[in-house]
């Protein structure tokens, strides 16, 4: 499990910086969920618990109509009782308190129209049989108002304080349902939060992590300790070689015959393209490696590109090949790593001029679209196969084409361009055919990036 | 078998005359002539087997009232399965065992939260417990601390006392000292004061009232808020409403029609219960049926009854889902509303019908 998580990672074609900084950028995303669930779950909190204020207030309302309905019954006894015009007038009084209530109820019970308008109608009854029984006293027939009581009055203020009771009741399992509901979004909230607590800490402290980051960490030491030695290591016994065998070449000590002569050209070739692949290797690991400084500076473009042509010139026109250069007028300078841009169309003129016969042409064009400087390398060769147009990016590949031209090339050419144009924020590709030869363009942006293509006075060439 | 002196024809009648749906004049046409059975509804019955429970207790009285009405909506396989106690009830209808039967509506609402496969349909008496306490005990919050007698923990009368402590405050899993004893036990404990609270269904609390044992601290037909709400409800197993609507409204329909017919002619209700061997004690019976039967079961709702009881079970801690959750998945108010359009209300039928005269000597008191 441990070493399929490492190989799948180590599968990815990111940089070890990028890695890591995904890795903590998904941290970071996973605890911007968490703050974002929480948040969500106070929000709903707050709403339940207004909610619950309102629901409050109904059932207050609710049983203060039940206290009335029983103190004006109250009060109808003791008018029976005592059938003075004080005690009367009261009891007609406590009418109005009721009615009182009743508003109050219509409005903090608006959403319950329909039960309302019930209340509303034994409300209405109870409150004439009321006044009906207080008349009653008031013409002294006592047994009549009693009788009212009875059979009227306390029917109508059972239903009265049952209907009332059904809307408490009501009132109360909407509460109940919202606590309950406050509860399980409270459980969840806190699951979902353990779990990504326990998930990060156990992540974070997991040997599987712990190990994966220490095999990062030596992966990522040993190229940088690569990059250093063999930077040194590789080139210094390269250039010896070459060096001396030029120095052998140039006959300094003496006459060499055909065989010797033949023998060291090998050498110096074999040594120059041991150096290029080793170059190339390291420009390569540089740039995963996120070693790769791009340094910046205002050039020309037209003169960059002259510098590329000229040092493919003489193998053109050994082989016939004519170049063109074309830079459009209001192209001056450009910003950006000039070692590096010089780098990268010297790798298309020199596959251009490789894969081109004898009497063909290679035409290189620079011009601005749509905010970029594209460049292009346009040559009349062999062209590329449609299911290699892809693949030559890639390290190590080359076209279908089998020959010594191709052996010539490291193979790498094309990717550790492809890396340098990327690297200035741009892209490169090509469109080509059988027979029809091809055309290597790369993009730089020249607008967005302060980096590169923000066009000033050329300072340097 | 021998119905006795209430014929069984004069029964149907009695209660096709119930079933009527109208009302003033054609009310009174059905008390004077024989009227045809209840009108059967065009579809057939999905099943003629229906199956409830039997037990000694009198608060499922019209259930057995309704066995000739059953007969008559087209059950011709009509059984009650034998049961020592009402505890039993609840099982019954899980399982199957049982169609449909009256049961007690806070046990009804634990079974629902335990996720028993058990539906609510209908309300059918208000009130039936009594609270007794001895002199210790003159409010429920009197019996903290206290010695409390149930048949066992989770019967019906342990869940309606639990939600009722819940009611005034209490915690019923710590503020009384349950003690299980078998009905008679506990009623001869209450007597010797070696308990102090005991909850009764009928014919318990007539026979503590007639024995002057203890004191009613709480009367479910009279105090509130009990009384506001049904005691016993009707129900049935969820597959068999599921699988046979037709024939659950014609059971709920038949039930509710014997709820009437007691309500209407308690005397005559108990004869028949006496007479089919269903309790032996018939004065202690018909106490029981006149307190329980007083009340329309239309004027109560049956939704608001599971709110009520729902509430107090939840914040006693004896059900995990609040009760909007418990009347969701276990009440199915479809047939009721069916039922309730072809049931005349009886308490006109009350003052327009006079009783049958009943002939001969007085039925032997037992018990």
């Amino acid at each position: 499990m441990r070493s399929r998580l490492i190989r799948l990672i180590a599968c990815l074609p990111l940089s070890v910086h990028a890695k890591l900084l995904a890795a903590f950028l998904a941290m970071v995303v996973l605890l911007i969920l968490v703050g974002a669930v929480s948040l969500a779950a106070l929000a709903e909190a707050q709403g339940r618990a207004e909610d619950a204020a309102k629901l409050q207030r109904k059932s207050e309302a609710y049983r203060q109509l039940q206290n009335d309905t029983t103190a004006e019954l109250y009060g109808v006894a003791s008018a029976l009782l005592t059938p003075d015009q004080p005690t009367l007038e009261a009891t007609l009084r406590q009418l109005n308190q009721f009615g009182y209530d009743f508003d109050h109820l219509q409005f903090v019970a608006s959403d319950e129209a329909d039960v309302l308008q019930q209340v509303q109608a034994d409300y209405s009854q109870f409150s004439q049989t009321i006044a009906q029984s207080v008349a009653l006293v008031r013409d002294g027939n006592v047994p009549a108002a009693r009788d009212l009581q009875v059979t009227r009055a306390n029917p109508l203020a059972n239903r009265l304080q049952r209907r009332t009771d059904q809307l408490v009741n009501r009132a109360e399992a909407d509460m109940a349902a919202s606590v309950e509901a406050s509860r399980s979004a409270y459980e969840t909230s806190r699951c979902l939060v353990l779990a990504f607590g326990i998930g990060s800490v156990a992540f974070a402290m997991s040997s599987e992590l712990g190990q994966l980051y220490g095999q990062l960490q030596t992966a990522n030491r040993h190229k940088s300790q690569f990059l250093a030695s063999m930077s040194h290591e590789l080139r210094t016994p390269l250039n010896a070689i070459i060096g001396f065998a030029d120095v052998l070449l140039g006959r300094f000590f003496g006459a060499l015959n055909d065989k010797q002569v033949e023998y060291l050209i090998d050498i110096g070739a074999s040594g120059r393209h041991l150096l290029a692949l080793i170059n190339d290797i390291l420009d390569l690991s540089k740039v995963e490696a996120g070693r790769m400084d791009l340094v910046p500076v205002s050039f020309s473009v037209r003169e960059a590109l002259e510098t590329g042509l000229t040092m493919v010139r003489e193998r053109a026109l050994r082989d016939g090949i004519a170049l063109n250069l074309e830079v459009d007028p209001d192209i001056d300078c450009i910003r950006a790593d000039e070692r590096r841009f010089k780098q990268v169309a010297f790798n298309l003129l020199t596959n251009a001029t490789k894969f081109t016969p004898s009497g063909g042409r290679v035409d290189v064009t620079a011009r601005r679209v749509s905010g970029e400087l594209r460049v292009s390398v346009h040559d009349t060769g062999v062209g590329i196969a449609p299911e290699d147009l892809m693949r030559i990016f890639e390290e190590f590949e080359q076209t279908g084409h089998v020959g010594p031209l191709s052996q010539e090339g490291t193979g790498l050419g094309l990717s550790v361009a492809k890396r340098l144009v990327e690297l200035h924020g741009g892209r490169i590709w090509v469109e080509s055919s059988m027979g029809q030869g091809s055309t290597f363009t790369f993009a730089l942006p020249v607008a967005a990036e302060p980096l590169v293509g923000v066009e000033e006075a050329c300072t340097t060439t | 078998m021998l119905l006795g002196r209430y014929s069984r024809r004069r029964f149907l009648k009695r209660a096709a005359s119930l079933s009527v749906s109208t009302a003033g004049a054609v009310v009174l046409a059905g008390c004077q002539t024989v009227s045809s059975a209840p009108a059967v509804s065009g579809t057939g019955l999905e099943t003629t087997r229906l199956r409830l429970v039997r037990t000694a207790s009198m608060c499922q009285a019209a259930q057995y009232v309704a066995e000739d009405l059953l007969h008559e909506a087209g059950f011709t396989d009509v059984a009650y399965v034998k049961k020592p106690n009402p505890t039993a009830i609840g099982p019954a209808l899980a399982s199957g065992e049982a169609d449909i039967n009256l049961h007690f509506a806070a046990p009804l609402l634990t079974q629902i939260g335990a996720g028993d496969p058990v539906v609510v349909l209908a309300g059918a008496h208000v009130g039936c417990f009594e609270l007794f306490g001895t002199d210790r005990v003159q409010a429920i919050r009197d019996l903290k601390g206290k010695p409390v007698a149930v048949p066992a923990l989770g019967s019906p009368p342990h869940i309606f006392l639990a939600s009722m402590l819940a009611q005034v405050g209490l915690d019923p899993a710590s503020d009384v000292r349950w003690e299980t004893h078998p009905p008679p036990e506990a009623m001869q404990l209450l007597d010797e004061g070696r308990i102090d609270g005991y909850l009764g269904f009928p014919t318990d609390p007539q026979e503590l009232r007639a024995r002057h044992i203890g004191h009613a601290v709480i009367d479910s037909i009279i105090d509130r808020p009990w009384s506001e709400y049904f005691c016993c409800m009707v129900a049935a197993n969820s597959e068999f409403v599921k699988r046979h609507p037709v024939a659950t409204r014609r059971a709920l329909r038949a039930i509710l029609s014997a709820v009437d017919l007691t309500a209407h002619d308690p005397q005559a209700a108990v004869r028949l219960l006496v007479d089919r061997g269903y309790t032996i004690q018939y004065d202690y019976t018909l106490a029981a049926v006149h307190a329980i039967h007083t009340l329309n079961w239309r004027d109560y709702d049956a939704e608001d009854t599971l709110r009520f009881y729902g509430l107090r079970l939840y914040e006693a801690g004896m059900v995990k889902q609040d009760p909007k959750q418990l009347i969701a998945r276990g009440a199915d108010w479809q047939p009721l509303a069916d039922v309730k359009r072809e049931l005349a209300p009886s308490a006109s039928l009350a003052f327009f019908c006079p009783l049958p005269s009943h002939s001969a000597a007085a039925s032997p008191t037992t018990g």
